[in-house]
């Protein structure tokens, strides 16, 4: 058997707001073998990025917290793991690159500074001079004139402040890298580039990887295997030729691929899945997509399906049993 | 023929940094009729949200003209402008920072009613942000939150409502669904398309998703480092793309499908600094068709079909 770096199991988030609880993860099961990479696919509110938070231990105080489930990273169990220990993971063996690239820049410091900030913390050794040859490296490597390090992020677009933020990630070589949309902001051929850079790290240090995307192209060019969830569950996963090429799947993951706008067609009006994601303070009984599911059986509305295994072609759904 | 309802001439947005002026949009030509949309694609930092930001003049032109039907609006003083603001109304790209985050859901949709004199009276704005968040698809519990505690795909949402709460002519989207799963965009894109029909609005609809702007678009610009190197009716730029960038860009979208072969990045190269740039053609130093006129001058714009612009010295 492989090893796993990462291993997730029947994790439950939750969040307290003024209206009540929010369920956001839901009993998920995922896991990543080392040296590849998962994609992560799922509906906007449906956990994704609460998932990697978990592993991050970054949900916010007080109002997020796992009530139940285990988290092993590289066969460690660090779901209790204490702050001390966690923030000594955090950039070396974990990375996380964030939806929001604000949420990892400072606005007062310059985005030379920054970078270099982040090497001297994690390879301190380099020294000096290095480190300033290796800014202007990474900068170079996401398509960045060095001689705009001077300037500060509110001087770059959206889509120039993420390739900093991911330059910054990816400068650290972490073990295993999660990368939460990673490529959202960015025009495809700058979005090549990065998933390029990222399969040369792949190559070199053998970095696992979590790919939060809702590009299903990106998925297919970069990923190994996939994970597609809703509501806080994983519902559907297995390798790429599972989920794209594979007779069965869950009627959300048809649904999904039925809403991509087709470049090779034209088409009037799209045909999205209907409906909009459950309330999470109030999910469904049964199959939490049943209220939406085109396929729905009398036995959705009350019982969740079981998983059923092909393989390591995963669905959860009545209609296969 | 008739008055666009929007058109810019000449337009210039250049910043000045510490190693001199960044030329963000530089000599912008576009004329958008009413009820129709124009996209506008490009690399990431090539300008398009301070295009769509200066035609709005939430950011003031360098140089340069914006006509909204037919009056230009950069003469305008601040009086006039807070009454054309009603008819032209923006959708941010960042769904985190474009939302005040001390205010909830239903204040932030109430906000331009209020500026903008829209409804009389609290009931009857109250009454309006509910339809709105109807029509975007909101669930009602959500206007005492605040946006903190939503996903990006109903804070989109949010941004959208606050847009079409005035009631406008003119939109500018910008990426307004590049936050969102593929089903909610799907959703997203129909309802734009709808209110499109209904309300005759008329867009610039910024965004890097080449399938989306395909699918939205009547006629699209292409740009590179401030400069529109680009603009055809949207099925001829896909069937007949004639700049190299155009051509580098089309062939790097991933399908989602298997067994289409790697991406291959055909563009390679040190990017242009777009401060201060050096003459000729911004693309000169990454493209693959380069020749010792792209560094001279500027190319011409050219004209190879109707309404088929190209700005490269090939043609
Ligand atoms: N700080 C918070 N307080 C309350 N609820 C929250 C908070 N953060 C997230 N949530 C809720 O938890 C659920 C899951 O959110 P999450 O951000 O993980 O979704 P996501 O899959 O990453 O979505 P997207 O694709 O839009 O980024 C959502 O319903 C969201 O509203
Ligand atoms: N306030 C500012 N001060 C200085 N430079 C700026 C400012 N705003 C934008 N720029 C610069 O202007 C150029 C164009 O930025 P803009 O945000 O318009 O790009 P964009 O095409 O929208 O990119 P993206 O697709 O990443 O959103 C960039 O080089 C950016 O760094
Ligand atoms: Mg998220
Ligand atoms: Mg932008």
């Amino acid at each position: 058997m492989k090893k796993k770096i990462l291993e997730i199991k029947d994790l439950y988030v939750e969040y307290i707001t003024e209206d009540g609880i929010v369920h956001a993860v839901n009993g998920l099961n995922l896991e990543l073998e080392k040296g590849q990479t998962l994609g992560l696919v799922g509906e906007t509110g449906a956990g994704k990025t609460t998932t990697v938070l978990s592993i991050m231990k970054l949900l916010p105080e007080q109002i997020g917290r796992i009530t139940k489930g285990t988290i092993l990273l590289d066969g460690n169990n660090i779901t209790d793991l204490r702050e001390t220990e966690m923030q000594k993971l955090r950039g070396n063996a974990v990375s996380m690159i964030f939806q929001d690239p604000m949420t990892s820049l400072n606005p007062v410091l310059s985005v030379g500074d920054q970078i270099a900030e982040v090497l001297e913390l994690h390879q301190a050794e380099l020294g000096k001079k290095r480190i300033d040859e290796r800014v202007d490296e990474i900068l170079d490597m996401v398509g960045l004139q060095k001689e705009r390090k001077v300037e500060y992020p509110h001087q770059f677009s959206g889509g120039m402040k993420q390739r900093i933020v991911i330059a910054m990630a990816l400068a650290c070589e972490p073990k295993l890298l999660l990368a939460d949309e990673p490529t959202t902001a960015l025009d495809v051929t700058i979005q090549a580039q990065v998933l390029e850079m990222m399969n040369r790290l792949k190559d070199t240090f053998s970095t696992s990887m979590m790919l939060i995307t809702h590009d299903l192209g990106v998925v297919a060019q970069t990923c190994d295997s996939v994970a597609i969830m809703y509501a806080g569950r994983v519902i559907e996963q297995g390798t790429l030729k599972d989920i794209y090429t594979a007779g069965r799947h869950h009627p959300y993951t048809i649904g999904l691929f039925n809403s991509i706008p087709d470049l090779t067609k034209d088409t009037k009006r799209l045909s999205p899945i209907k409906g909009l994601m459950p309330d999470p303070i109030n999910l469904p009984n049964g199959c939490a997509f049943h209220p939406r599911c085109p396929e729905c059986l009398d036995v959705c509305r009350y019982e969740m399906p079981e998983e059923s295994c092909y393989g390591t072609h995963k669905i959860r759904c009545h209609l296969y049993k | 023929m008739s008055v666009p309802l929007l058109e810019t001439k000449g337009l210039k947005k250049y910043f000045k940094t510490k190693n001199g002026f960044l030329h963000a949009v530089d000599d912008i030509n576009i004329k958008i009729d009413e009820g129709n949309t124009l996209g506008v694609v490009g690399e990431s930092g090539c300008g398009k949200s301070t295009l769509g930001r200066t035609i709005l003049r939430l950011i003031e032109p360098t140089e340069g003209e914006v006509s909204f039907n037919g009056k230009n609006i950069i003469e305008y003083n601040r009086k006039s402008m807070v009454a054309i603001r009603e008819k032209m109304q923006i959708i941010f790209q960042d769904p985190y920072a474009s939302l005040n985050p001390r205010m909830t859901v239903g204040e932030i949709i109430a906000e331009p009613l209020y500026v903008c004199k829209i409804t009389k009276g609290k009931k009857e704005t109250n009454n309006r942000v509910r339809s709105l968040m109807e029509t975007v698809g909101l669930a009602e519990r959500y206007e005492n939150a605040y946006p903190h505690e939503l996903d990006g795909g109903r804070r989109q949402r949010i941004g959208i409502a606050r847009a079409l709460s005035v009631n406008p002519k003119f939109i500018v989207c910008d990426e307004p669904v590049s936050a969102l799963d593929v089903s909610i965009q799907a959703q997203i894109l129909n309802l734009m398309m709808d209110l499109q029909e209904e309300q005759k609005l008329t867009y610039l609809f910024i965004t890097h998703d080449l399938s989306v702007v395909k699918h939205i678009s009547d006629e699209i610009a292409v740009m590179y480092l401030g400069k529109c190197v680009e603009k055809a009716p949207s099925k001829e730029l896909y069937s007949n793309p004639k700049h190299p960038y155009t051509q580098a860009l089309l062939s790097a979208i991933p399908i989602p499908k298997l067994d289409q072969g790697k991406i291959v990045n055909i563009i390679k190269g040190e990017v242009l600094s777009p401060i201060n740039p050096a003459p000729g053609c911004r693309f000169a130093p990454r493209c693959p068709y380069i020749n010792k006129d792209c560094t001279v001058a500027e190319p011409p714009l050219c004209e190879i079909n109707e309404n088929h612009f190209v700005l490269c010295t090939l043609y």
